[in-house]
């Protein structure tokens, strides 16, 4: 075990795991992930393997833009197939107000290079003849957006990075960040004291508890947000569908199991990983109401995990202001597995040139502060527009 | 295009009708198309998953048959199925080979649209399943299992209120067996169990109702159940919960031990309760110890036992009860192979010996229903060898509920009544993962068509190269080769898995429980508000 690192990174989840790979490619030095329990069992490993372009506000845009272009090289620089499918994602109106929201946020992705189309209600029926929804407008589609097996990803990073020379500590707890002189120099944790000149809280729901031992508030809260995978169906949905009014979700896999959320019924705080009865009635209730041909499915198992959601629902990437050399990767809202590639190349960026990208530049800690915050309402399961 | 047919009927489940001496096959299996049977009888394994009635992966051993039904096999491919082709392609798509090829995004491409074409079980239909509707209840105490343990705790609760929930019939594994056995030896404890299934059915005390416990919600304090034959959800919230889930069996590791003519001894005795017609020629595998007992009773019902198999000897008195029987004995003998031709291959002392038989009956290593209990915060002792360690139920659960019964480790009939009655102790649920001697020898031989996982079609040498690999621990395993994540979730792998594991790999052993227990159909669970 070396206790000494260039790049200490904290948290042995996807961000973690990319942020390493791509500062081991570009030979950074020495380079450490602790990880308190094994790769990937937070968020990591309870998501739906989301990946999309489709964003309301430009800095994101451009940064799943830059992220899919990534995804796609991924399998063969990786050589492992983790299942990445580009079928789409349809982000469904069912108001007049939704619709416009969408056109704009379409307008917007377009004149970034994001090729989202509008879809009319006929389009959408042609593509979803399931679908029953009367009062259904219109939807957004945008063909390169898709998804992942979430847990192949994560070996497939986790092989990378051990090739590459990374050192993967499992079941080593970080419990408070060392300092001196204003820099944080490294991390005290169960398995003893590590020293770092660059370390990343990648923690997930667990950063802002990570920062409070430097006294950083980091305005980051951790929301449960629930899932559940049915039996195999032979195919019936080829995009990944989403209903703007109800929050309702579904991904068919390739095995061709439907993968679902709902907006979740609970809205405080929480770190519980329980699953409830109430989220699978409103599933079940909503995907009755759009899909009856459908509802025959059997529902397998139901399991829960965590966003960490920031006050304007995208990530707080960077150095904090009041101490240097700890980056915050954080906040990601649910967009942590898309991400990740690039925000890990760009911190690799960071950490070589000593200078913060400009892609990078607009998620700074201090944007708060400064009123320029990067509002985000399109985050599943949460507040969504609506009409 | 499958085969269709048409049954008529009422009352009973929809699998009597399906299954003669001469066709055995229900379905074909999810990923290599294997013909698959009539194996567990009460839900717990996928092979019974057929379109009925239009609507698809219908569990006929649970399906009710309620007038004119059209029964359709799944998962078909004729042309394909008839000459094994996929089972033949095993080894060039064996578990997690999906991972390690076509990396490219052509090449993805063409990968996925054969997945997508070949993947998934049962097609989308218009038919939808009646509208479910909800029935809520309070009761005091809330027993879960209807076998002896439970029936018994019902009996002595000094509660008024009892609410009891059984998914087969009252007097649970002993009355699925034995309620039409004539044979003698087991009439003094059938009128025991008999006693009481009639003392509960008698108390004014105790509301029986027929349907599944799907799971504990700790956040919402709910026990759900769910009848999906009467399309009832009962949302149930007990002062106090009684577990007495029980074990049941599954399938040991020899080769191509998931062919249709293999069935566990409780589905045998069941479906020759039936009155089904299976085939007359049978030999008899015991791992669990009830060997002598069922293929004398499958001798007294007019089957031809051809033989009983033990890795072990068999006592005096076991011998006497077979002999008078005229069952002939293999002791020190385990099963090899098995073909549907109607031959059981045996080895005993590294000989082999080929044994004309059309069915095979196991007495399969017993598996706890440990799920509910761990949902409701009960500890799970796990036993290995001489070793011990304590797998700690779900956190946070006001109340854990109380183990009784074979779940809590008692074996003899006797001893689950027993536990049943002295209800304020709290107990823990026993698992033993002690490997047997027939996971030792699979794990060794590491063949590509003895099954672990029959969901997935998950063999033992798929398992053992994929721990070889680094995936040593059961979540990383399990989402790698798919065992225990299909239609079952574990009910026939989880502890054939757990004892692979402990013999290779490392903890934990069991995959967190995750709701529901059975699969539920959406239709059922969005109930009217």
């Amino acid at each position: 075990m070396n206790r000494t690192a260039d790049i200490l990174v904290l948290g042995g989840g996807i961000v973690g795991l990319a942020t390493a790979y791509y500062a081991a490619r570009r030979k950074l030095g020495r380079i450490t992930i602790l990880e308190r329990d094994r790769i990937g069992r937070g968020a990591s490993s309870r998501n739906l393997g989301g990946i999309r372009e489709q964003f309301s506000n430009e800095p994101t845009i451009r940064l799943m833009k830059q992220s899919i272009d990534l995804w796609e090289k991924l399998p063969e620089e990786l050589e492992w197939n983790f299942l990445y499918d580009q079928k789409g994602y349809l982000l469904v109106a069912r108001s007049e107000g939704q619709l416009a929201q969408l056109k704009t946020n379409a307008a917007l992705q377009n004149s970034l290079g994001v090729r989202t189309r509008i879809l009319t209600r006929e389009e959408v029926l042609t593509m979803i003849p399931q679908l029953e929804a009367p009062d259904l407008v219109g939807a957004s589609f945008n063909h390169r957006d898709g998804s992942v097996h979430h847990d192949a990803v994560l070996w497939a990073f986790k092989r990378a990075v051990l090739k590459l020379g990374v050192e993967v500590l499992e079941g080593v707890e970080c419990r408070s960040i060392k300092t001196r002189s204003g820099k944080a120099i490294g991390a005290e944790t169960s398995a003893g004291e590590f020293s770092a000149t660059k370390i990343v809280n990648a923690t997930g729901v667990y950063s802002r508890d990570l920062a409070a031992t430097v006294g950083i508030d980091l305005p980051v809260k951790s929301f449960r947000r629930e899932a559940l995978v049915t039996e195999p169906y032979k195919r019936v949905l080829r995009p990944v569908f989403w209903d703007l009014s109800t929050g309702l979700l579904l991904s068919q896999t390739l095995r061709g199991e439907i993968l679902g959320d709902t907006r979740d019924p609970g809205k405080e705080e929480s770190r519980d990983l329980d699953a409830s009865y109430a989220f699978l009635v409103k599933f079940a209730r909503e995907m009755k109401l759009l899909f009856p041909s459908l509802a025959n499915i059997h529902v397998l198992r139901q399991w829960a995990g965590h966003y960490d959601v920031s006050p304007d629902g995208s990530p707080i990437l960077g150095e904090a202001e009041e101490l240097e050399n700890l980056v915050f990767a954080s906040g990601f809202s649910g967009h942590g597995l898309m991400l990740s590639p690039i925000v890990g190349k760009l911190f690799a960026e960071m950490f070589e040139t000593g200078k913060v990208p400009d892609l990078i530049h607009p998620y700074r800690f201090s944007r708060f502060a400064e009123g320029k915050p990067i509002l985000e309402p399109l985050v599943a399961g949460r507040n969504v527009t609506s009409g | 295009m499958s085969r269709s047919r048409t049954i008529t009927g009422e009352g009973e489940s929809l699998v009597k009708y399906l299954l003669d001496e001469n066709n055995l096959i229900l379905s074909r299996s999810s990923k290599l198309h294997r013909p698959r049977g009539y194996l567990c009888g009460i839900g717990a394994c996928p092979n019974c998953m057929m379109r009925v009635d239009d609507i698809p992966n219908v569990r006929v051993c649970q399906h009710r048959v309620g007038g004119k039904h059209t029964v359709e096999t799944q998962n078909e491919l004729r042309l394909v199925d008839s000459f094994g082709v996929l089972n033949a392609l095993h080894p060039l798509i064996s578990a997690g080979f999906q991972y390690r090829h076509f990396f490219s995004k052509r090449k993805r491409s063409m990968f996925y649209s054969v997945l997508r074409r070949v993947s998934g079980l049962g097609s989308a239909s218009s038919s939808s399943r009646v509208t479910s509707r909800s029935v809520k209840l309070s009761p005091e105490v809330l027993v879960i299992g209807g076998g002896v343990a439970g029936l018994a705790a019902a009996l002595s609760l000094q509660r008024n209120e009892i609410l009891l929930i059984e998914q087969e019939e009252l007097g649970g594994d002993f009355m699925i067996r034995w309620s039409q056995s004539e044979l003698k030896e087991i009439q003094r404890e059938k009128k025991m169990v008999q006693d009481l299934v009639a003392s509960v059915l008698a108390s004014p005390k105790i509301r029986v109702v027929k349907a599944t416990v799907v799971g504990y919600y700790r956040l919402d304090r709910l026990v759900i159940a769910v009848n999906q034959n009467e399309g009832v959800v009962y949302q149930i919230s007990p002062d106090e919960v009684i577990v007495a889930t029980g074990m049941h069996e599954t399938l040991p590791l020899f080769r191509n031990n998931d062919l249709p003519m293999v069935m566990l001894s409780a589905a045998v005795q069941r479906i020759l309760n039936q009155k089904v017609q299976l085939p007359r020629l049978a030999f008899v595998v015991d791992i669990n110890g009830q060997g002598p007992i069922v293929s004398a009773d499958l001798a007294q019902r007019g089957m031809q036992v051809v033989g009983l198999s033990r890795p072990g000897l068999f006592s005096e008195s076991e011998a006497a009860l077979c002999s008078q029987y005229g069952v002939p004995m293999f002791p020190n003998s385990m099963v090899e192979n098995v073909q549907s031709s109607g031959v059981v291959t045996l080895s005993r002392d590294g000989e082999l010996q080929d044994i004309h038989a059309k069915l095979l009956v196991v007495c399969g290593r017993l598996q706890p229903n440990y799920e509910l209990g761990f949902q409701l915060g009960c500890s799970m002792i796990v036993r290995n060898g001489e070793s011990e360690t304590r797998m700690e139920g779900t956190r946070g659960v006001d109340k854990p509920a109380r183990v009784v019964g074979a779940l809590a480790g008692y074996s003899s009939l006797l001893d689950c009544v027993t536990s049943g009655k002295v209800t304020e102790k709290a107990s823990d649920m026993v698992i033993d993962i002690t490997p047997d001697r027939y996971t030792k020898r699979a794990v060794e031989k590491a063949q590509l068509d003895a099954f672990a996982c029959i969901c997935e079609d998950v063999s033992v040498k798929e398992i053992v190269g994929a721990i070889k690999g680094g995936y040593v621990d059961i979540e990383n395993l399990k989402r790698y080769t798919g065992v225990a994540t299909g239609p079952c979730q574990g009910k026939q792998c989880a502890l054939t898995v757990a004892e692979i594991l402990s013999l290779m790999g490392t903890g934990p052993f069991f995959t967190t429980v995750r709701q529901p227990y059975m699969p539920v159909a959406v239709s059922m669970l969005a109930t009217e508000e």
